[in-house]
């Protein structure tokens, strides 16, 4: 037997693997085109089912995280604190405590953190279901009442998923902030009410523009991924696993692509 | 004459280089009940995904409600499935929803009304099924045969004109068979609607069969219902099973 050449081998498969790639990308976009396109087609069809449904979206995805968003704000503010006071005391800068705060959990932080918590809780949660869906027939029946599936489960985990990420980042933010300062005021005994003139002078518009385009594409990216992965399961049950992990994966991928992004636009 | 509801027109469907069937033609009109028997069944679903426009035959025409498929775009093929009632084998319920919901689903979101309202509509229907005391269950929580009965609910619920059931007798007792068989020989006589219905059992051709479809190694044939011999059909499939074991033995 003939053995293959070798750089037919390298780059047939790495070929092979940039196309899978670009395939993937095209076929996600395609489907963002076909949600947007769906909800405007059929914006006038079924709203009373499509508000409770997005009710009951923000419900889970926004309002049922609220405990363990909480919880993790409070200690990751606390964390950056702590590691602020430890590194700039050694400089003398703790002045620029609240600076370090609102560019560390504002900026970078608090949106990209959120979007796992969400990723890991609800983005799983709606690959999961609609693979279920998908395999179990589910949506065949669905389509068979007329529907068509997209406008009435894609759109309102969609927007959902959106309103819950953007108020989850936000209450977020505050929170940890309110953890940070407790910790610097337990610590280092810096008046509460000079923190918040710090944080206030270094806190500006464009922090807030960043945060609310960070939390409305994270929010968009993780409801389209888990969607577009959970539509595609297949007819077989073990394909679901395969697709939640793909799933999360791209989740987080894209979310940070997105991150490095609009941080370099604005920024840099 | 009226326009007939579904009317196919050499009819194939193809998967690579084998085909499944091909010149497929027959029609179906208002208030008529034909049955198609199958063996091996596939054909026979293949065939009724076609008329519920969810697989795409690979040539030939369809027509529904008096409309080709490439007439229609994709709003309109919802439109059409609206006026479809599909109870195939593996047919469910959505998991998630009450029996209620899950019944009154399509007049939730079509008809624009209070979900109070569409559970009112459909408590008649969930009566005639015998499935109103459990109406607040899950699909989990029901019996296999329960939950046949709610998916021929809802799709009832949609008041369709074209009913199109993948063997309406299977996992059901002769009791309630006979209560399935009650309420769609109303909707037959009543509403004026149309059935097609698929099996693998002659008996069936008794209740539904006006007209049968006989599908023999891709080849189809058309029989009027006085036509079809039920003992001639048994034996000659037992006699295919028999035929089909002597070749597995003597390899």
């Amino acid at each position: 037997m003939q053995a293959k050449p070798y750089f037919e081998i390298v780059f047939g498969s790495s070929g092979r693997w940039l196309l899978n790639k670009l395939y993937r990308i095209s076929d996600l976009f395609g489907f963002f085109v076909v949600c947007v396109k769906t909800a405007f087609s059929y914006r006038k069809t079924g709203r009373r089912l499509m508000v409770r449904t997005t009710i009951q979206q923000i419900y889970f995805t926004g309002f049922e995280s609220l405990e363990l968003i909480s919880l993790i704000a409070l200690l990751v503010g606390g964390l950056v604190v702590i590691q602020g006071i430890a590194q700039l005391t050694r400089v003398g800068s703790r002045e620029v405590l609240a600076s370090l705060l609102s560019v560390v959990i504002i900026r970078e932080v608090g949106p990209l953190l959120t979007a796992v918590i969400v990723t890991l809780r609800s983005g799983t949660a709606i690959a999961i279901e609609m693979g279920y869906m998908t395999v179990l027939r589910e949506i065949e029946s669905i389509e068979m009442q007329g529907i068509n599936p997209m406008h009435l489960l894609a759109i309102p985990r969609l927007v959902g998923v959106t309103v819950a990420v953007v108020c989850l980042i936000l209450f977020f933010d505050v929170l940890s902030m309110f953890g940070g300062f407790v910790v610097a005021w337990a610590l280092v005994d810096v008046p509460l009410w000079t923190l918040f003139n710090d944080l206030a002078r270094a806190v500006t518009g464009t922090d807030f523009i960043v945060g609310s385009v960070k939390a409305f594409l994270f929010g968009v990216t993780i409801a389209l991924v888990c969607l577009y992965h959970g539509f595609k399961t297949g007819d077989a049950i073990t394909n679901i696993p395969p697709q939640v992990s793909r799933a999360v994966v791209d989740c987080f991928l894209i979310c940070i692509f997105f991150n490095v992004l609009i941080s370099a636009l604005f920024y840099l | 004459m009226s326009e007939p509801i579904l009317s196919c027109e050499n009819i194939e469907y193809c998967e690579g280089d084998s085909c499944l069937f091909k010149d497929v033609s027959f029609q179906l009109n208002r208030g008529q009940r034909a049955v198609v028997l199958a063996e091996p069944h596939r054909y026979a679903t293949t065939l009724l995904k076609i008329c519920a426009t969810l697989t795409a035959p690979t040539g030939g025409q369809i027509r529904l409600f008096g409309r080709t498929l490439e007439e229609m775009d994709k709003q309109d093929i919802y439109e059409v499935r609206r006026r479809i009632g599909l109870v195939r084998r593996e047919t469910s319920l959505v998991s998630n929803v009450t029996i209620l919901d899950n019944v009154s689903l399509g007049l939730q979101y079509h008809e624009e009304i209070d979900r109070e309202e569409a559970h009112e509509q459909v408590a008649d229907l969930l009566r005639q099924f015998e499935l109103y005391e459990d109406r607040f269950l899950r699909p989990a929580q029901l019996t296999f045969e329960q939950r046949r009965l709610a998916v021929y609910a809802r799709e009832l619920a949609k008041k369709p004109q074209l009913i199109l059931l993948e063997h309406p007798s299977l996992d059901l007792g002769e009791r309630v068979y006979g209560l399935l068989l009650e309420i769609f020989k109303t909707c037959s006589i009543e509403d004026g609607c149309a059935f097609l219905v698929s099996s693998i059992k002659p008996e069936v051709v008794k209740h539904w069969g006006e007209w049968v479809l006989i599908f023999d190694k891709g080849r189809c044939e058309h029989l009027e219902g006085d036509q079809f011999d039920h003992a001639g059909y048994r034996t000659s499939m037992r006699g295919r099973g028999a035929q089909l074991s002597r070749e597995w033995r003597d390899q």
